[in-house]
C-alpha cells in the first residue's frame, strides 16, 4: 500500500488537503522512507504555493498598458504606425521651423545666407490670411502658420534644396541623398540628415525638435557650433548669444497648430493658454492677471474649435477667467 | 566573452538607446520589467490599480528625464530600487500613512538589502510565471484555474465536463513540468534550507 500511494492522483489530493486520513499517514511514511520523494514533495510545494501568489500577474495587461505608457512619451498613434512607417519610405523629413517676427526676410539674406544670390531671384509662398499648404518643385510639403512665409531660389531641386523660413512651417520633405534639404533661420541653419523634426517659435530664438529621425542644428557661419538631433529630442538656439540650449523632451504639442490635436498632461494653466494662442495663431494677452491658479489641467482635444476648449477649461476652474477672442489675440482675464 | 560580460555589452547598448529615446528600446524596457514591478510595487501598496500608475509613471518619468539617465549597476535593480522608491513617497502622501508608517521605518534602515532579496524572489517569480504560461493548454488551463481562480479539483471537473481524476493527473503533471524546468531556482532555497536545518539542530 505504502508503494502505491505515490501516484498523480493522490499527490494532487494531498496539495488539495483531500486525502483521507489514512491515506495521508501512508504518504507521510512514504516520504520519511523516501528521500528523493520528499524532495520532490518539498519543490512542489514551493511551486504550490508561489503559484498562487501570481495570480496578481494575471490582473496585468502588459500589451494594453504598454499603448497607454508610449502615448504618454509621445510616440505617435499606433494605428497609424504601419502607414507612417511607409509614409516615411518616401519622404526624408518632417519638420517645423518657426522664427521670432521680428526679423525681416532682407535681414535674413543680407546676412549670411546663400551667397551671390539677390533677393529677387527668390520666389515667395505666404500665409498672410490663415494657414496654407504648399507644394515644392521636388515635391517637398510645405504647411506654413498664418502670417508666415517661405523663399526658395529659383535653382531649387537642380543645385540646391535651400529654403527661408519667416515664422513657422511644417514640412515633409523627399529624400534625395544628392541635395541636403536646408532651412535657413535668422542666423541658424537646419539641415535634415534623413529624418522628421519640428521647430518652434520664440521671440529671439529658433527651437528644433525632432519628431522622427536625425537632423544637424548649427549656427550658418560657424558650422562647427552644432548640435545633432534625434527622435523626440528638441533644443533651442539663442540668435543673440549664439549658445545652444542643451538637449530636452519634444513639446508634444509642437504641431498641434497643424494636426490640430492637443494632449495637456498637468499642464499649468499659463502652458495651457501659451500653447492655446500658438496653436490657434492669436497672440495671448493675460494683463489682469497676477497668478494663474495652482491647479494643473489635464485633457485631450481634436479639432476642436478654441471657444469649446476655453469653455471646458472654465468647467474645470469654477469660471474664474473670462475670455475674448479676436482675429489676432486671444484675451484671458480673472473674474474677481 | 562571458555570458556575463555579453549581458553587460548588451546592457549598455539597451541602456544607451534609452538615452538616445528609441521607441523600441523603451517597449523593450517595459515588456521586459512591467509585469514583475506591478506586482513588486502592489507589495507596498496593496492595491493592483495603483501599483500600475505607479510603474507606468516611472517607464514615463524615465523618458523624460533619459538625458540625465545614471544607471551605474543593473537596469533591473535600478528599476526595482525606483518603483521602491516611488512606494514609498505614494504611502507618505496617502492617508494610509500611518499603517504603513511603521513598516517603511522599520525597513528603511536598508533598502538596498531589500531591493537585493526581492531581486531574486522575482527571478523565480518571473521563471515561474513563463513557465505556467509555457504548459500544455490543457494542463494550463486546469493549473491556473486551481492556483489563479482559486477553484477545487471538483469545481474544475464540473466545468470542464472532466472526471475528478483528469483533473488531478493534470495538475501534479503540471507540478512535474514546472519542477523540471525550475530546478536551478528551487535548488537555491534546498541550500539555504539545508544551512537552516544545521543551524537548529
Amino acid at each position: 500500500m505504502e508503494n502505491t500511494i505515490y501516484n498523480d492522483e493522490n499527490v494532487a489530493k494531498y496539495f488539495a488537503g483531500e486525502l483521507d486520513e489514512h491515506k495521508l499517514e501512508l504518504m507521510e511514511k512514504k516520504l520519511l522512507n523516501d528521500k528523493e520523494k520528499e524532495k520532490e514533495i518539498s519543490d512542489f510545494s514551493r511551486l504550490w504555493e508561489k503559484s498562487a501568489e501570481l495570480a496578481t500577474y494575471e490582473k496585468i495587461d502588459a500589451d494594453a498598458d504598454w499603448q497607454s505608457v508610449r502615448s504618454r512619451m509621445g510616440f505617435g498613434a499606433k494605428a497609424g504606425k504601419i502607414s507612417f512607417a511607409r509614409y516615411f519610405s518616401r519622404i526624408a523629413a518632417i519638420l517645423i521651423l518657426a522664427v521670432g517676427l521680428a526679423y525681416l526676410f532682407s535681414e535674413i539674406v543680407d546676412t549670411t545666407i546663400l551667397p551671390g544670390r539677390a533677393t529677387n531671384d527668390y520666389l515667395q509662398y505666404s500665409a498672410t490670411e490663415a494657414a496654407g499648404e504648399f507644394t515644392l518643385p521636388d515635391n517637398s510639403k510645405v504647411a506654413l502658420n498664418k502670417g508666415s512665409s517661405l523663399y526658395y531660389n529659383s535653382n531649387y531641386s537642380t543645385d540646391n534644396r535651400d529654403v527661408i523660413l519667416e515664422g513657422e512651417g511644417y514640412f515633409e520633405v523627399e529624400k534625395n541623398k544628392t541635395l541636403p534639404f536646408r532651412v535657413f533661420v535668422n542666423n541658424s541653419t537646419v539641415e535634415v540628415l534623413g529624418t522628421a523634426f519640428n521647430i518652434r517659435p520664440g521671440v529671439k530664438e529658433v527651437t528644433v525638435s525632432v519628431l522622427n529621425g536625425h537632423v544637424a542644428f548649427y549656427e550658418t557661419s560657424k558650422k562647427e557650433n552644432r548640435i545633432e538631433l534625434l527622435q523626440n529630442e528638441q533644443s533651442k538656439f539663442d540668435t543673440k548669444s549664439r549658445v545652444f540650449a542643451p538637449k530636452s523632451v519634444l513639446n508634444q504639442n509642437a504641431l498641434a497648430w497643424h494636426t490640430r490635436r492637443l494632449i495637456f498632461r498637468r499642464d499649468s494653466l499659463k502652458n495651457v493658454f501659451e500653447t492655446l494662442a500658438v496653436c490657434y495663431g492669436k497672440e495671448l494677452e493675460t494683463n489682469n492677471i497676477t497668478s494663474f491658479d495652482v491647479k494643473l489641467f489635464t485633457s485631450e482635444y481634436l479639432n476642436e474649435p478654441l471657444e469649446d476648449i476655453l469653455n471646458d477649461i472654465n468647467a474645470v476652474y469654477a469660471g474664474r477667467y473670462s475670455f475674448r477672442i479676436t482675429d489676432d489675440k486671444l484675451i484671458v482675464q480673472q473674474k474677481n | 566573452m562571458s555570458v556575463y560580460q555579453n549581458y553587460l555589452v548588451k546592457q549598455e547598448q539597451l541602456i544607451k538607446q534609452l538615452r538616445d529615446g528609441h521607441e523600441r528600446a523603451y517597449e523593450l524596457m517595459f515588456k521586459t520589467y512591467y509585469k514583475e514591478l506591478v506586482v513588486h510595487a502592489n507589495k507596498y501598496l496593496s492595491d493592483i490599480e495603483s501599483a500600475k500608475e505607479v510603474v507606468q509613471d516611472l517607464f514615463v518619468t524615465i523618458y523624460e528625464k533619459r538625458f540625465n539617465l545614471d544607471i551605474s549597476l543593473s537596469l533591473k535593480a535600478y528599476l526595482y530600487k525606483s518603483v521602491q522608491n516611488k512606494c514609498i513617497n505614494a504611502i507618505h502622501s496617502a492617508k494610509t500613512r500611518e499603517k504603513y508608517a511603521r513598516y517603511v521605518k522599520d525597513n528603511s534602515h536598508e533598502p538596498d538589502a531589500i531591493v537585493e532579496s526581492e531581486l531574486s524572489v522575482s527571478e523565480l517569480e518571473n521563471a515561474l510565471y513563463n513557465a505556467i504560461d509555457g504548459l500544455p493548454p490543457k494542463c494550463r488551463m486546469i493549473f491556473k484555474l486551481n492556483r489563479f481562480e482559486g477553484f477545487s479539483n471538483g469545481e474544475i471537473a464540473e466545468k470542464l465536463e472532466l472526471s475528478k481524476r483528469t483533473v488531478e493527473t493534470q495538475i501534479t503533471k503540471a507540478l512535474k513540468i514546472l519542477r523540471g524546468k525550475l530546478l536551478p531556482y528551487l535548488a537555491e532555497s534546498i541550500a539555504l534550507a539545508f544551512i537552516f536545518v544545521a543551524l537548529t539542530i
